[in-house]
């Protein structure tokens, strides 16, 4: 079956095309080891222009459904994720073993941009207005971890009004404005900061830190991004799994 | 002469406009003023980017001239306002070439803090327009903050507007 993409829809067309792939995978209509079909034909199946299928195509690569074999062509991936063990975790504010030993600062609330990068990792464009929130996590009085939270304006403008500092995001979303969330992505990668946020975590710029990359998702619709930089102290990123009883 | 129109009639929301941290660069700015204005050819005129701080406290304004002024050195020396008297003012002898060079990217570098405009004047919702049309002309500004109860910055008060009403009245007779 060939879905069609819509052009009405303010949603990507790489992004689109991106979903409908990513469910052939996903329901099995494409085979793990099988080989997709050529650029062309994708591009004639959505009648889209090859960059938009090639976006795809590499998003679809970079999250693990499907692999090149240089001079073969695309294939599913065999070892799919849904091939693996199904477990699950507790969604927490800080990714911590032990939450109650941090204490939280609200270093900024504020409306920004997002130019650059930050419009890509959202899905919304660049004029669109994001609240944009800085959170200092200590332990022992001491900087651990510094998050930077984005929300698209239009996802929860009374975010802006609210504290948050006793509530949590994630917890406002759910409890009082009846955002659900539906699925978490997370990246991970060493990171050097500029000058302004290294010192909030009291190091020096171009001092490595982790970086946490988290999109929140509700549906398809990022709605909100998190980003936490780990400095190297005592404590550790932690995230427990385990098997879904069924 | 305003028809006892009050500033939170003709005000527009603060939305219209792109939201600032003062930590951005003048190079973020630029990057906002492309994307909130040029790219989507929304002219809301004038074209300005308002500047908060941490607490989402409005602190000031940046327009596309303090901007490409920020960014010239040669700019950043004459002084904001004339202060010489009109027989005086010549044009300096300027390669223009050498204008918004290399240096410029440097500069562009900059917090925008730097080169922003600071918010002195504002008027409330309930303010006639009379007032808010004297302190604009008055000050020669670009825009004018809507604060309400001297706290919560509710809107923003463009000439284009309180033209509109000041005008009707004059044309009417």
């Amino acid at each position: 079956m060939v879905e069609l993409i819509s052009r009405d829809e303010h949603e990507k067309l790489y992004l689109q095309v991106f979903d409908i792939l990513k469910r052939k995978i996903e329901s099995g209509e494409w085979k793990p080891g099988t080989k997709i079909p050529t650029e062309e034909q994708l591009c004639k199946m959505f009648n889209v222009s090859r960059a938009t299928v090639r976006n795809a195509v590499s998003e679809l690569v970079r999250y693990g459904y499907l692999i090149r074999k240089q001079g073969k062509g695309t294939f599913v991936r065999k070892n799919f994720i849904s091939e693996g063990l199904l477990m699950t975790t507790f969604f927490k504010k800080l990714w911590v073993e032990d939450e109650s030993i941090f204490r939280k600062v609200v270093l900024a609330k504020t409306v920004v941009m997002p130019v650059g990068v930050l419009s890509k990792e959202l899905g919304v464009s660049e004029n669109k207005h994001i609240i944009y929130l800085r959170i200092l996590w200590q332990s022992n009085k001491e900087p651990s971890i510094l998050q930077e939270s984005f929300v698209p304006f239009n996802i929860c403008p009374n975010l802006i009004e609210e504290d948050v500092e006793t509530q949590s995001i994630i917890d406002l979303f759910e409890k009082k404005y009846s955002i659900k969330i539906t699925k978490v992505h997370n990246y991970f990668e060493l990171y050097s900061l500029n000058k302004e946020l290294a010192q909030s975590l009291q190091i020096d710029e171009g001092t490595p830190v982790i970086l946490m990359t988290q999109k929140v998702f509700s549906g398809n619709t990022v709605v909100l991004l998190n980003k936490f930089y780990k400095k190297n102290d005592k404590n550790k990123l932690f995230i427990a799994f385990q098997r879904k009883i069924l | 002469m305003s028809d006892g129109k009050l500033v939170k009639d003709v005000m527009l929301g603060i939305f219209e406009y792109p939201h600032i941290p003062y930590w951005y660069s003048i190079e973020q700015a630029i990057k906002v003023v492309k994307a909130s204005f040029i790219q989507t050819k929304m002219h809301t005129e004038p074209l300005a980017v308002l500047v908060f701080d941490e607490k989402y406290n409005l602190l000031g304004t940046v327009t596309l001239r303090d901007i490409l002024r920020g960014i010239e050195p040669l700019l950043l020396k004459v002084p904001t306002k004339t202060q010489v008297p009109e027989e005086e003012k010549k044009e300096p002898a300027i390669a223009w070439d050498s204008l918004f060079t290399q240096e410029s990217k440097k500069l562009a570098q900059k917090p925008v803090s730097e080169i922003m405009v600071p918010i002195k004047h504002f008027v409330e919702p309930k303010d006639p327009i009379t007032k808010a049309a004297y302190l604009m002309i008055y000050y020669e500004l670009p825009i004018l903050p809507v604060i309400e109860e001297k706290k919560k910055f509710v809107g923003i008060v463009r000439m284009l507007e309180i033209f509109d009403v000041i005008s009707e009245k004059i044309i009417k007779e």
